[in-house]
């Protein structure tokens, strides 16, 4: 380790001292005192003093890391009893898969009841089910409902919706509309959560279910699990499985759209009425900016037409350019000769090949207008005693 | 019988080892420093907005004459394409004689939440295939796009095929309606106009979070414990930080582009119906017949194989190839397998249609 993030727990032998101290409290044989908490505590302590040390990106994975330990010293402590009884109870079949199924309901109720700080929605917890992040990701504006809306029994909705349905009154009516609609919109999103919520913890029981089964069954073959850590990955993989077959239903897809729209509307309406206590106190909102940025992009989209425009305009020009010095070496002589013309047609240097027939138009215009002109002139000549001209 | 080998003493001493493993981890995670990603040489060689085309520098005398352009996704940063020395596609693209271009969307920011797939496709895109068209002094390019880029190399070829001399895509998404598309399956019952007109851009985090979601207990846990076997391993753990840094190196997506790419590709399934629309143009695929090679990750659990598969069924390109990866799709790119299957299979195939 580097002198850079040298500290006094260098030294510390962490987990030899902590087996030390797990020695001291099993021999004591604390009945408040459950291996995982012994594992967590010391854990936890350890990490308070060391994480200072740690640049920011190696100790927000470390922090991960920890989690899931936490998740795993559970697990392991969980089934420790497990495998007590079951190395009591020996050969028996029978009394084999009475015994797991028995020592499963006790395993399932210390996930759910809360037993040593570690129920199922702290596990779930710990792995950032979708409702965390998508809380954690649009949590970046607005007001927290949370704070506001603690404590709301979403049982009492029927009274709620009767409260919340009374019209505002006075000056201020708009504004209390819009505030009971956002409560309507949360009081919405929580029944939504919740019910996501139940779902998840529904489908993490089926997972237990199918760990308990896979465990019979190896029991039953003959196979054997010869670590912890083979228990966790078991764990682990049924959770993928269960969650893995009920997102791909339809009930699924609508629970979630439910969830994200109804967090979404509430958030639309929280965002309104934050835009309108600014305009009140004449800030800057995001409705203002919104339209400078509108009215910024199609700026930036007409310059791009333009540029684009111009380009066009330019590599036009220069192929013209290329054809006219292609055209002005191959008809050399006859340019020669018809200086005078060529120089009055090709100010910008432009195409010989138009020159030509714009040329030989005049010529042509020229001969009719002779031609007019004769027969012209013999006739008022003739009548008027005028000079006669000649082209 | 008992299906379990251990004793609760056994117990004990496996978690003491996974701790003692853990200590180790701490010291390793602590010296490790800064994570540096990106490994090939590169300029910049035109820069617009927040997007930069870099040109790759050459490694091999002899180059194939026609430059390749990569088109990389909106969601995440393209450096997973160029990780690190030996994982990286682009290296062993450089090595095989390939001459490279790569367009960096940047991080948007919220001016830029009006753009929409038309300001990407033709103008971003088609901007920076003018830029290497000049700079080669040639009409048509090589286009390589992964992922979500590719389905933007798909539109912009169906849209400008005069400037495109040989496709190929990438883990591509085609048919979004497949049976096993979980993605696609998410995002069918959401209000995609209600979560822009609320948020303008969309947070990366929460792209992030909708993929993690995608494996959950593997992603967001199991890969954490199975770390702490490989943090006495300063080069393996390395490794894992690095894609760590690029999973969650997740920049916000445009809001308009994000609206209509979720509405007509993922929820209306448009581009195998033929009908998203690109500014005025309608994008058929049946409007391709230059040379195809379509890759695809075995594994894929992003963009499964059916969806990728069926652009064969799209496009009027008789010269069509596709490759199955025996990975996923993240594995595809970085792997020490895709090292040696991917770059040389495409340089080669390169090589055949450019003389």
């Amino acid at each position: 380790m580097s002198n850079k993030y040298k500290t006094p727990f260098d030294e510390l032998d962490w987990s030899e001292m902590q087996k030390k101290y797990t020695d001291a409290l099993m021999a004591f044989k604390s009945p408040e005192s459950t291996m995982d908490s012994v594992w967590i505590n010391a854990m936890d302590d350890w990490w308070k003093s060391a994480k200072t040390d740690m640049p920011y990106e190696s100790s927000n994975i470390f922090e991960k890391v920890l989690d899931q330990c936490r998740n795993y010293y559970f697990m392991s402590e969980q089934f420790s009893s497990l495998l007590e009884g079951m190395n009591r109870s020996k050969n028996n079949n029978d009394q084999m898969t009475d015994f797991i199924n028995k020592s499963f309901k006790e395993i399932e109720s210390a996930f759910t009841s809360g037993k040593n700080s570690f129920n199922l929605n702290g596990v779930l917890d710990n792995f950032e089910q979708p409702i965390d992040l998508m809380k954690s990701a649009f949590s970046n504006s607005s007001f927290d409902p949370d704070e506001i809306l603690n404590g709301m029994n979403p049982d009492l909705s029927k009274l709620r919706e009767q409260m919340l349905s009374i019209p505002g009154l006075g000056y201020s009516r708009e504004a209390q509309d819009k505030s009971k609609n956002a409560i309507k919109l949360w009081a919405n999103y929580q029944e939504n959560f919740q019910e996501y919520q139940s779902v998840m913890l529904r489908l993490n029981q089926e997972a237990l279910d199918l760990v308990r089964e896979q465990i019979i069954s190896m029991s039953k073959e003959g196979e054997s699990i010869d670590s912890m850590r083979q228990i966790y990955d078991l764990w682990i993989e049924s959770n993928e499985k269960v969650y893995g077959e009920y997102v791909y239903t339809k009930e699924y897809a609508e629970l979630n759209g439910r969830l994200v729209n109804s967090m979404m509307a509430f958030k639309k309406q929280s965002h309104e009425i934050t835009e309108d206590m600014l305009s009140a106190m004449h800030m800057p909102t995001t409705k203002s900016m919104d339209e400078l940025e509108r009215r910024h992009y199609e700026l930036r989209k007409q310059v791009n037409e333009m540029r684009a425009e111009i380009n066009n305009l330019k590599k036009q020009l220069q192929l013209k350019n290329k054809k006219a010095v292609v055209v002005k070496k191959e008809s050399k002589p006859v340019v020669r000769r018809k200086k005078k013309t060529k120089k009055q047609m090709t100010a910008n240097s432009s195409n010989v090949v138009e020159l030509k027939q714009v040329k030989k138009k005049a010529e042509n215009t020229v001969k009719a207008i002779k031609k007019k002109t004769k027969k012209k002139t013999k006739k008022t000549s003739a009548d008027k005693g005028m000079i006669e001209i000649k082209f | 019988m008992s299906p379990f080998n251990l004793k609760p003493e056994d117990v004990v001493n496996e978690i003491h080892e996974f701790n003692s493993k853990l200590a180790q981890g701490y010291k390793t995670l602590a010296d490790l420093g800064e994570i540096e990603v990106g490994v090939s040489d590169k300029e910049a060689v035109y820069q617009e907005d927040n997007l930069v085309l870099y040109h790759f520098k050459s490694r091999t005398k002899k180059q194939n004459s026609v430059p390749l352009l990569i088109v990389y996704a909106l969601v995440n940063r393209p450096y997973m394409a160029d990780l690190q020395d030996g994982r990286s596609m682009i290296q062993g693209l450089l090595d095989e004689g390939v001459d490279v271009y790569l367009i960096d969307w940047g991080y948007p920011v919220s001016a830029d939440k009006y753009l929409t797939l038309d300001d990407y496709i033709n103008g971003y895109i088609d901007r920076c295939v003018d830029v290497i068209c000049e700079k080669h002094n040639r009409k048509k390019i090589n286009l390589l796009g992964i992922c979500q880029g590719g389905a933007f190399s798909l539109c912009y070829t169906a849209l400008h095929q005069n400037k495109v001399k040989n496709l190929i895509t990438t883990v591509t998404p085609v048919d979004f309606h497949t049976k096993d598309d979980l993605l696609s399956h998410m995002v069918r019952e959401i209000d995609i106009d209600q979560i822009v007109d609320t948020l303008g851009n969309v947070p990366g985090e929460l792209l992030n979070a909708t993929f993690l979601t995608l494996k959950p207990y593997t992603l967001m846990g199991q890969k954490y414990v199975d770390l702490v076997n490989i943090l006495d391993d300063k080069e393996k753990a390395m490794n894992f930080m690095r894609m760590e840094k690029w999973i969650f190196d997740s920049p916000d997506l445009v809001g308009e582009a994000y609206r209509e790419f979720i509405k007509q590709f993922y929820q209306e399934n448009g581009l195998v119906k033929g009908t998203v629309k690109i500014g005025d143009d309608i994008v058929d695929l049946s409007n391709i017949t230059i040379p195809i090679l379509n890759i695809y990750a075995r594994d894929d659990h992003l963009v499964p194989t059916d969806a990728s598969k069926a652009l064969e069924g799209c496009v009027s390109s008789k010269d069509y190839n596709s490759l199955e990866f025996p990975g996923g799709h993240i594995g595809i790119y970085v792997s020490g397998k895709a090292q040696k299957m991917i770059p040389p299979s495409v340089a080669a195939w390169l090589e055949k249609r450019t003389k």
